[in-house]
């Protein structure tokens, strides 16, 4: 089985020290956090856009999204889901000609996974982040839960838009 | 194979379809045409062309009926069959029916076509059967009316027509030698607003100007012992040649090529030779169609060659200039690298401008169509109408162009059907038998601005406030300015059938035109004579790409707002504010009107209530249906021409958002349009304010 095709490769990267990954395929850069403009009437998820090269993106944080808050840090300022703390880069993430950038604190390495590497989610069918998590990929150092980009980064919406 | 014939075949239509277009142009000037020799050689050269094209890709029906259509004009050039409006009339429709097969063969490549009846009136008119003047009235359809009338009805000016209207006439070439001449003359004439906006100034210190010409214009009419009159239609004619010219020149006809790249293969049925053919074929045409095989939604724009390859020369100066840069900055020459970058920015602008001039298409082919309409209404409803066209020879971007037409169809409709009286109606209240419509195109900054201008009834402001009243878009006790009054024609919910037979016909499908219009971020306005006519005014901008923004800070960020909407701006410091009236909050006193005042944070994020007052902010006024509304900001920045960006890629579009662009400090900035943030928000707020107000006092 030929296992340097672009399908099985996932990035991974790190949200408050866990591990997720995304296809590789489609991500399109990774880039420093630019500034972003915020963006009135919009879900709390939703940093504001960027200027990707003149063109202008939403970007998501997807700490939010799922749900991850931070660990206590100090004292009455536990659950801070807005200020980060370890340095931040945005995926631009493309999908059905739709660009969305994602937020995450770092992007570690490349994994290519073999089909036994990956593994259904233990998740709970109540779980709210289920819907974004396709499943684990097992690697030797960690378990990284693989996200659905499309889902979560709700690119069906976008493209409807696009094309309307 | 089949790919190679099916690309023959979707440029072919393509071309066609232009082609078909010129053809009609061709048609509607051959009426009142004093001299048709130079028209009627166009046209059969096209119809040839079309024939030929039509045959070597393998449209059979197509081709044998612009068989008989070339026939038909060939008589004519013969002067075998005399040519009357009715003649016109039947090639008029001939070229519909081809324009029709055209786009039902676009759909599908094998449709058939029934064309026989179309054929036998073309050939009674060349075999004699049919005679122009004891032609049976059933038989024809409802255009063909006599020659008079029809004739009449076309959009040809006489010169005099030009001299006579009340707008002063400027000559842009002080180079014009008045040698006789008339079309060149015409050819350098353009308009001055003499509306309210005109500039009076301007109007004196071009009297002079316009005097000199048109003493020079009529002495060349002396010295022209011609004694035919001077159609402007003379000058279109010549302009569209040139351009006809312009065009081949750069782009080799590709049908010509098509049909004889096929006539050569299917001749010799040589395999070999047409895979040959079909790999050194013109790569323009290929290239073209493989990009519309892919998506076929795709639109085709005609480019000349000549803008393409100066855009290639710039773009490969700007990589030259790149490698400089890159150079420089390695060194330590500060100045030599700022003179680059200087350079760097003309270069950029040059190219911007040049690759928006891309998207840019003449507006005159759309006039062509308005042409038509009018002719069609005038000859439907039995009315003397002339089209003027003044000023048709400009450039619009093609998403502007597009969403044009339906508008301007609607209005001359109207001036036609409604606005203008009956020729008996007008004989008894003396005015020239002949209605006048004209339809003005000019520039103002960066907006096109379109004007239908009828001599008409004008609109009974009376009536239409009897029946919004009735249609309860208002209260009866509402107390509207005339102007605000004559402005409802363009609610959604003033047109109806009912109205149009009883309010002088005015405001049927309105608003239509109106939401059009502010679809593509124009204006309509309207302002009407008791007895005299109405004007409708589009304001339009050239392009969708760029507009001048005005950048305001809110306390939750900078946003850029359209300058066109903006009416003025208003220091809130320096005004009478009161707080909390009627429930609608803040208002301001401005020019002893009540302003409501909205800001612009809160129209933006409905649930985020702002403490302290509007006191210290500046405060933008616009027009939301009629009314005057205040809209405050935090400060005023700057203005500046942004670029619109769309809003697609992972941020959901919101009612109001025109779009983002991106500022001086690279930051992507919201672009919103308050008028339309307001909308459904305002009205009713404020007319029941304005009554309640205008009722205390």
């Amino acid at each position: 089985m030929n296992q340097n095709t672009l399908e099985n490769r996932f990035m991974e990267f790190t949200l408050e020290e866990q591990f997720f990954a995304l296809p590789l395929i489609s991500v399109k850069e990774v880039i420093q956090k630019p500034d972003v403009t915020t963006v009135p009437n919009m879900p709390a998820h939703f940093e504001g856009m960027m200027n990707l090269r003149g063109k202008i993106i939403g970007v998501f944080n997807v700490r939010k999204k799922l749900g991850i808050k931070r660990p206590v840090a100090e004292k009455g300022q536990s659950h801070d889901l807005a200020t980060p703390q370890s340095p931040e880069v945005v995926v631009v993430v493309e999908q059905n000609g739709v660009s969305v950038g994602m937020l995450v604190d770092e992007v570690t390495r490349v994994i290519h996974a073999t089909s036994d590497m990956l593994k259904d989610a233990p998740l709970k069918d109540d779980d709210a982040t289920r819907k974004f998590i396709v499943n684990v990929i097992q690697t030797k150092e960690h378990m990284v839960l693989s996200v659905d980009v499309s889902e979560l980064l709700e690119i069906e919406k976008y493209r409807k838009q696009l094309a309307a | 194979v089949d790919d190679f014939e099916l690309e023959l075949k979707s440029t072919f239509i393509d071309e066609a379809i232009l082609n078909l277009e010129e053809v009609e142009g061709c048609f509607m000037e051959l009426e009142g045409a004093s001299d048709s020799k130079d028209l009627l050689d166009r046209i059969f050269r096209l119809a040839h062309n079309l024939k030929g094209g039509s045959r070597s890709v393998g449209f059979g029906d197509v081709a044998q009926f612009t068989h008989e259509l070339e026939n038909l004009v060939l008589a004519v050039q013969k002067d075998k069959v005399k040519l009357t409006s009715e003649v016109i009339s039947t090639l008029l429709r001939s070229n519909d029916r081809i324009v029709e097969m055209m786009h039902t063969l676009k759909q599908d490549m094998n449709a058939t076509f029934n064309n026989e009846e179309m054929i036998e009136e073309i050939k009674s008119w060349i075999d004699g059967t049919r005679v122009s003047s004891d032609v049976p009235s059933a038989k024809l359809d409802s255009r063909s009316v006599d020659t008079e009338m029809a004739a009449t009805a076309t959009p040809i000016p006489p010169s005099d027509a030009f001299f006579e209207s009340e707008k002063a006439v400027v000559p842009v070439d002080a180079e014009g030698d008045g040698n006789g001449d008339d079309d060149e003359v015409f050819q350098e004439i353009v308009e001055i607003e003499g509306t309210a906006e005109g500039d009076d100034r301007k109007n004196e210190t071009s009297d002079s100007e316009t005097q000199t010409k048109l003493d020079q214009l009529s002495s060349g009419d002396n010295s022209d012992s011609d004694p035919a009159p001077v159609n402007a239609s003379r000058s279109r004619l010549e302009d569209a040649n040139t351009g006809t010219e312009n065009r081949e020149s750069t782009i080799p006809s590709n049908e010509q090529v098509l049909a004889d790249v096929l006539d050569l293969v299917k001749s010799n049925q040589q395999q070999i030779k047409l895979d040959e053919k079909s790999r050194e074929k013109p790569t323009a045409t290929g290239a073209r169609s493989s990009t519309l095989r892919q998506d076929k939604e795709d639109e085709v724009v005609r480019v000349s060659l000549s803008r393409i390859e100066l855009l290639n020369d710039y773009v490969g100066e700007l990589i030259v200039l790149q490698s400089v840069i890159q150079q420089q900055s390695q060194g330590r020459d500060q100045l030599k690298l700022q003179t680059s970058i200087q350079q760097m920015v003309k270069l950029s602008k040059e190219i911007q401008n040049l690759s928006m001039g891309l998207r840019m298409l003449p507006v005159k082919p759309l006039v062509q169509k308005l042409q038509r309409v009018v002719r069609d209404t005038a000859t439907m409803l039995q009315k003397n109408v002339r089209l003027e066209v003044v000023g048709d020879q400009m450039d619009v971007d093609k998403s502007v162009l597009d969403q044009l037409g339906d508008p301007l169809i609607h209005i001359l409709r109207n001036a036609v059907d409604h606005g203008l009286e009956s020729t008996e109606e007008r004989a008894a209240t003396k005015k020239n038998p002949q209605g006048v419509v004209r339809l003005s195109f000019h520039n103002e900054g960066n907006h096109l601005i379109i004007e239908v201008v009828d001599d008409g009834k004008g609109i009974n402001a009376d009536i239409v406030r009897k029946k919004a009243i009735e249609k309860r878009i208002i209260a009866a006790h509402d107390a509207l300015s005339e102007k605000q009054i004559i402005n409802l024609i363009f609610h959604a919910g003033f047109s109806t059938k009912a109205v149009t037979s009883e309010v002088s016909g005015r405001g049927v499908g309105m608003d239509v035109v109106k939401t059009n219009v502010e679809k593509i971020g124009g204006m309509v306005d309207v302002s009407t004579q008791l007895g005299s006519g109405s004007n409708f005014k589009l304001k339009i901008p050239l392009s969708l790409a760029v507009i001048e923004g005005l950048v305001v800070a809110t306390t939750r960020g900078r946003y850029v707002v359209p300058l066109s909407q903006v009416q003025e701006t208003v220091n809130l410091g320096s005004v009478d504010i009161q707080t909390q009236v009627l429930g609608i909050g803040d208002c301001m006193q401005l020019r002893g009107q009540v302003v409501p005042i909205y800001r612009l944070e809160r129209l933006l994020e409905s649930n985020r209530r702002e403490e302290g007052g509007v006191k210290d902010s500046t405060a933008l006024l616009f027009f939301v249906e009629e009314r005057l509304v205040a809209v405050s900001v935090k400060e005023l920045m700057h203005s500046q021409q942004v670029v619109i960006k769309a809003l697609n890629n992972g941020i959901q579009r919101q009612k109001g958002w025109v779009g983002s662009c991106v500022l001086g400090d690279g930051l992507p900035t919201l672009i919103v349009n308050p008028p339309e943030l307001l909308e459904g928000k305002v009205v009713g707020a404020s007319y029941d304010h304005s009554t309640q107000k205008k009722g205390a006092a």
